[in-house]
């Protein structure tokens, strides 16, 4: 070994350093993700959906036994009945839920004409993977015509964030509150715009800010901020969050909101993708 | 000095502890937030192993470390695990080769400077991109490696038992 690393280190070391070269360049000329990464990560993908399958699994056994102190004191024919009627009461909110989630998009759909019928619905596989991002694994890719900068909306119609990365069978999405998202945005009481940016010291808080805004704008506290969809790149009028305070930056000369997104990133198993828009103008 | 079914056989097992904990993260550390973050074992994976073996065979090893990390974590530029790792290893190498043996100790500090030079490198292009946040990026490399600290423990072990399998006769 000794020797191999004598007579090659400078080799092997030249190797890593094109290999992490490549990497970048692979990266910079694909518009959806480096062929490596997607490899990697489709070949990721059905573990992701497993671990989650089985961190599911365990939560739900561990809900499930959380009651059974309580049950144990019930007598058996009342426990029989009890949990036949759980049975059918789980088979029923899970049906609710689902038939809540259909009219919810329905009812989206019927509203938002904009987004024409190219909504995409995905399953979250995975959330924050590292503690310096905030992003969101989906099970769908290229396959299902997913994209790079897609917005992905909740039920609601509400902005969880941007595809960043795609590969066949995945993708990942940076929400609201990442660092590196930044969109155009407008305020719906007065019409102001400005740019919602992700912030790191407000990323941890799940909070965003909202720059440049004209000096002499008039915010207060709960004001809706939308996306504005100038320049055509993302619809408009789909829901940022609310303003929860109005600052002035450090030059004293221009002001800027915090922004608390209206979707509870932590708490997303279901989001929509949308793969084409109309412009409204 | 071993053969090379031997060195084979090393670098076999490494990879498979390695892959072991890559599993473990995903599956289990992900989802869980202590403090206000995920423990995060990816450094631990470039400094301990590392602390274990010689420079150049820690720096390579490392630089493997940090190209799968790449390809799997999201980050503001393609290769950064790929250019981090490979200090991080050969730091903790150069670490138990004269300072510290290898160890507890040696691995708890290796890791310091692997989630140092980590959190540094994050602040660094957060400064580029003119997102300036010094402060809270050392604060956050600071929960990081307080809440992934006490994990050097049992990885360490598991490398160290490696190490031994794989000189029996050192």
């Amino acid at each position: 070994m000794k020797k191999f690393l004598r007579d090659h280190g400078l080799w092997v070391l030249f190797a890593a350093a094109v290999i992490s070269v490549a990497l970048a360049v692979m990266s910079l000329f694909s518009t959806t993700s480096s062929p490596l990464t997607n490899v990697a990560n489709t070949l990721a993908s059905p573990f992701r959906s497993a671990c989650t399958a089985v961190a599911d699994w365990f939560n739900d056994k561990q809900n499930y036994y959380k009651d059974t102190t309580a049950l144990e004191a019930e007598n058996a024919a009342l426990r029989k009945q009890m949990a036949e009627m759980e049975e059918t009461v789980r088979q029923a909110e899970a049906a609710l839920e689902e038939n809540k989630l259909l009219r919810e998009l329905l009812n989206l759909r019927e509203q938002r004409r904009d987004l024409t019928s190219d909504l995409e619905a995905a399953t979250v596989t995975e959330h924050t993977v590292t503690n310096w991002t905030s992003s969101l694994t989906l099970n769908k890719g290229t396959t299902h015509g997913v994209e790079v900068n897609d917005c992905v909306i909740d039920e609601t119609g509400a902005l969880v964030g941007i595809i960043s990365e795609v590969g066949v069978n995945w993708s990942t999405v940076l929400t609201l509150v990442d660092t590196d998202t930044s969109l155009g945005a407008k305020v719906f009481r007065t019409q102001d715009l400005g740019l919602a940016q992700g912030n790191f010291t407000l990323m941890g808080k799940n909070r965003l800010r909202l720059d440049y805004l004209p000096a002499d704008c008039q915010l207060l506290g709960g004001d809706l901020v939308m996306t504005s969809g100038l320049g055509g790149y993302y619809p408009s009028d789909l829901v940022i969050g609310s303003v929860e305070e109005v600052q002035v930056d450090d030059s004293g000369a221009a002001s800027y909101a915090i922004l608390v997104p209206k979707v509870d990133f932590d708490a997303l198993t279901e989001v929509f993708i949308i793969k084409s828009f109309d412009i409204v103008t | 000095m071993l053969a090379r079914n031997e060195i084979i056989f090393k670098w076999t097992l490494y990879a498979a502890a390695t892959a072991l904990c890559f599993f473990v993260q995903g599956a289990l550390l992900q989802r869980i937030t202590v403090w206000g973050v995920i423990p995060f074992l990816y450094p631990l994976l470039a400094a301990i192993p590392a602390s274990y073996e010689k420079p150049v065979s820690a720096t390579i090893f490392a630089l493997a470390v940090g190209v799968f990390c790449d390809l799997i974590l999201p980050g503001s530029i393609p290769c950064f695990y790929t250019l981090v790792f490979p200090l991080a290893g050969l730091c903790a190498s150069l670490l138990s080769q004269s300072l510290l043996p290898a160890g507890i100790l040696c691995s708890l500090s290796g890791t310091a400077i692997a989630f140092l030079m980590t959190g540094l490198f994050h602040c660094l292009l957060l400064w580029i991109n003119g997102k300036t946040a010094w402060g809270a990026g050392l604060f956050l490399t600071l929960r990081e490696f307080c809440v992934t600290a006490p994990l050097t423990v049992p990885v360490n072990l598991l490398y160290r038992a490696v190490f031994r399998k794989t000189h029996l006769y050192d």
